[in-house]
């Protein structure tokens, strides 16, 4: 029994000794960098995949790479990598002149070839890009010498400089490789603030500060991603201290406050919840009463307060954050009596068993959410029981977004926002043009004239002012013929150490609130 | 002979592993959903048609899944588990990143599990009836009891948080250069965890099978011929063995996938968690992998638990010849 119980224990250690073992050789070849200097530790929700612009969105890719333009604190474009661009009289091409002397992170210089080959590469076929849409209007990008660029498009698309943020990646690391499976996505050199050292797979990213970074740039030396998928783990260890930074939730945000070390920063986001509704697939929306109705029976304070936990804000708009909004339109307060009186009027009738009908059809349709997404399934949970109240029959449908697609729904819990340029997310959505066009999402099928022809006017205008005009019109008319039922915003929740200064809590951010890290080369470490 | 034994035991498992490569990739396929809806995740919303139809053709996920599996298999057999989709680097680069923590995690935790059941089964299982023996009922029913997940919230807590002993999260500090007493470190709270999780049915297990064998004839009749209490006490560990070996085989393969959940929660670089992010994103070449890899682990410990019994059990000495 001994000698069995010895040869197993002793088995188990020589096999446990040598897998662990090639393990650590693996990892002994660390960057001795990491520990001097001032380090920042950014807990992140999840591990990126690959970093590499053309690809995807990725959390360090801000830090690594620069594009051509890039967003201040206002969420307008100023140049960056361009020096200054001018814009032809019909808005179809745009010139750009880069700065002379950007270096990447190899030390060579960035040059308009590779200003051409990332536009290039993120329009090819064969890439698996996620950001190609976002491209669509760009017919043609040539450059002119080693220091401008000229990018023609196929119509006046003012979002474009939204677009050219994206970071450029230097041609020279591609030679010949396929970009979906290249090496440098996992090891990637950009010509940002900060440059890649290592990745430790399951654990962390390793940046450190480029010393050739044109820009300004603070005090933090190497700046750590810290891949901490559970929320729980990631408040502890901002207490702890084993991260400087984190995205929470809103439940933590009481507990947190009371630490003396963590600032919880609310920030808010141009990310709205509300109900889509699919014209195509369901009839009864076309009756604007019924949307209406819906809109005044959902009391979306209690929204705020009961889901959200008071971190949001009531929605009216889908510009609401931006610098164009116009609060001047129909904003549905919470009445159901209005909301019964507009049914009563439009003659749907409550029958017995309490749910409204006209003509033979009853005033009932499923709504769809991501189950993977706590907050949209209590909004559609939510929403079903307040229609109820005025005779709506509403079924709610949470299942896996990926076995489902959002034109099939009959209405959808739907999260949209546009926290640059008032076009982003707006044409694309509401204009008919983008019902059936291939990077349009207009999923819900929406017409209305006079939405077109605001967006349309908008899209084509450069003068603020004028523009201005058009998104109140869209504003004004969206709200009187619905093409969702807005619900609300969502606040981000970032706890930040207190050693760290220089963020900003102001900017409002994009979708799961992307963006606080933005100018994260500025932030002082005490 | 007992090479043969092994051999025909290897070659069930290939076996094995064949059908379950049918299976998985089979059902991976009939589950809804597709890479570029995966692809696109949290932006799933912007996801059109014409792009899903792109995207999905260049990861080749349009053909037919009979020519996939075939493909695969080809491709399998040459050691090219293929190019993950998500991550766009080979899939056997991803593995060889993640089993020697997995294995480094489940090892320590098997090895300490072992002991400890052993040594708390043997001596309640011994001592029927005494405080030791219902402590141990007791204690194995509330280990078994206890949620992992919750549990590894409370030490992550009380020793991160609270007393500041150990790291909550990873398999190595930020700066990688902390060595054996760094992993050490890292690996205190999830083994515990994974202990308390399973310890206590280990150890019931041997303690019901010792007391069984110490009440049936065969112990009554050699006491009562005078054997001694020592020679007697081998005999019966020997017999309580055997099931406690198998039942280990059995539940082994369980122990994958419970470390999910503890790898989640403490952040740990192991398969498990790899695999719930493959599942989740259709990234169909690296759930294979994953499935394909976990599936070798299982058989191979099979392998060796039978091997242990076959030395331990003379009686299936004979079924082998």
């Amino acid at each position: 029994m001994k000698k069995i119980a010895s040869i197993l224990l002793t088995f188990l250690f020589v096999a446990s000794a040598m897998f662990t073992g090639c393990g650590k050789q693996q990892t002994a070849a660390t960057n001795a960098d990491a520990n001097k200097g001032k380090t920042l530790v950014y807990g992140a929700e999840s591990e990126d995949e690959k970093l590499n612009p053309i690809l995807t969105p990725a959390y360090a890719n801000a830090l690594i790479f620069r594009g051509l333009m890039r967003f201040d604190e206002n969420n307008t474009t100023k140049p960056d990598i361009a020096e200054s661009y001018t814009v032809s009289d019909d808005k179809l091409t745009y010139d750009f002149k880069l700065k002379k002397g950007v270096k990447f992170h190899d030390d060579k210089e960035l040059k308009a070839e590779d200003v051409v080959f990332t536009i290039k590469s993120i329009l090819d076929e064969k890439v698996n890009s996620e950001i190609k849409p976002e491209f669509e209007q760009v017919k043609d990008v040539q450059a002119v010498n080693d220091y401008e660029v000229k990018v023609a498009l196929k119509k006046p698309f003012p979002p474009l400089l939204d677009k050219l943020t994206i970071g450029i990646v230097p041609k020279h690391c591609f030679d010949g490789k396929d970009i979906n499976t290249a090496d440098f996505n996992q090891k990637p050199i950009g010509a940002g603030p900060f440059k890649f050292v290592k990745w430790d797979k399951g654990n962390n990213i390793t940046l450190n500060k480029f010393k050739d970074f044109y820009g300004k740039t603070g005090n933090i030396d190497t700046f750590v991603f810290k891949f901490i998928p559970d929320y729980n783990v990631r408040a502890m260890q901002l207490q702890t201290g084993e991260i400087d930074l984190a995205l929470l939730e809103p439940s933590q945000v009481a507990k947190l406050d009371k630490s003396d070390k963590v600032k919880v920063n609310k920030i808010p986001t141009a990310d709205y919840r509300g109900i889509m509704y699919n014209f195509k697939t369901k009839d009864i929306f076309k009756d604007v009463n019924v949307r209406k109705a819906l809109s005044y029976a959902t009391d979306k304070k209690g929204i705020v307060d009961g889901i959200l936990l008071g971190y949001g804000e009531v929605a009216y708009s889908p510009i609401q954050l931006n610098k164009y909004n116009n609060p001047d339109v129909e904003k549905y307060e919470y009445n159901l009596d209005k909301a019964n009186a507009l049914l009563d009027a439009a003659g749907w009738k409550k029958g017995n068993d309490g749910i409204r009908e006209k003509d033979g059809k009853k005033l009932t349709f499923s709504l769809f959410a991501r189950n993977n997404d706590e907050v949209r399934v209590k909004i559609a949970e939510y929403v079903a029981a307040q229609g109820k109240k005025v005779g709506f029959d509403i079924k709610v449908d949470a299942r896996d977004p990926k076995a489902m697609k959002i034109k099939d729904t009959e209405a959808f819990v739907v999260g949209w926002g546009s926290p640059f340029d008032a076009d982003d997310n707006t044409y694309s959505i509401f204009q008919s043009s983008q019902i059936n066009s291939g990077s349009g999402y207009n999923f819900g099928s929406y017409i209305d004239a006079k939405v077109d022809e605001s967006l349309e006017k908008a899209r084509t205008t450069s003068d603020e002012n004028e523009r201005k005009q058009y998104y109140a019109e869209f504003q004004k008319e969206l709200a009187e013929n619905p093409a969702f039922s807005m619900d609300v915003y969502l606040t981000a929740l970032y706890g930040v150490n207190k050693r760290v200064s220089g963020y900003n809590d102001k900017r409002v951010l994009g979708h799961h609130g992307e963006g606080f890290i933005w100018n994260a080369e500025e932030w002082n470490i005490q | 002979m007992i090479s043969r034994f092994i051999a025909k035991r290897v070659f069930q498992g290939m076996v094995v592993i064949f059908f379950l490569s049918i299976l998985s990739f089979a059902i991976i396929n009939a589950a809804p959903g597709d890479p570029a809806t995966a692809l696109y995740g949290p932006l799933a919303d912007r996801l059109t048609t014409e792009e899903r139809a792109r995207i999905n053709r260049n990861y080749g996920v349009d053909r037919p899944v009979t020519e996939r599996y075939i493909k695969w298999t080809a491709n399998m057999l040459k050691g090219d588990l293929g190019v993950s989709y998500l991550e766009g680097r080979k899939v056997t680069d991803i593995l060889k990143e993640r089993i020697p923590n997995t294995l480094m995690l489940f090892l320590n935790s098997i090895i300490l599990i072992l002991i400890f059941s052993l040594i708390l089964g043997l001596k309640a299982g011994f001592n029927e009836g005494s405080l030791w023996d219902k402590f141990i009922s007791g204690l194995s029913v509330i280990f078994y009891s206890i949620p992992s997940f919750w549990l590894a919230l409370l030490f992550i807590l009380i020793f991160s948080v609270q007393l500041g002993f150990l790291p909550s999260s990873g398999n190595k500090s930020i700066s990688g250069e902390g060595g054996i007493i760094d992993t050490a470190k890292h690996l205190i709270m999830p083994v515990s965890v994974m202990v308390i999780a399973h310890v206590g049915a280990y150890a019931r297990f041997i303690q019901e099978k010792v007391k069984e064998e110490s009440n049936s004839h065969y112990v009554t009749a050699a006491r009562s011929n005078g054997m001694e209490e020592r020679k007697l006490m081998k005999g019966i560990i020997k017999n309580a063995l055997v099931p406690f070996i198998n039942y280990l085989g059995i539940t082994i393969p369980g122990f994958f996938g419970g470390s999910v959940m503890i790898e989640t929660v403490f952040s740990w670089p192991g398969l498990g968690m790899i695999s719930v992010k493959a599942a989740n994103s259709k990234d169909y070449p690296l759930l294979m992998g994953t499935i394909f890899i976990t599936g070798v682990m299982v058989v191979l410990s099979i392998i060796i638990t039978d091997i242990l019994e076959l030395s331990i059990n003379p009686s299936l000495r004979k079924q082998v010849t």
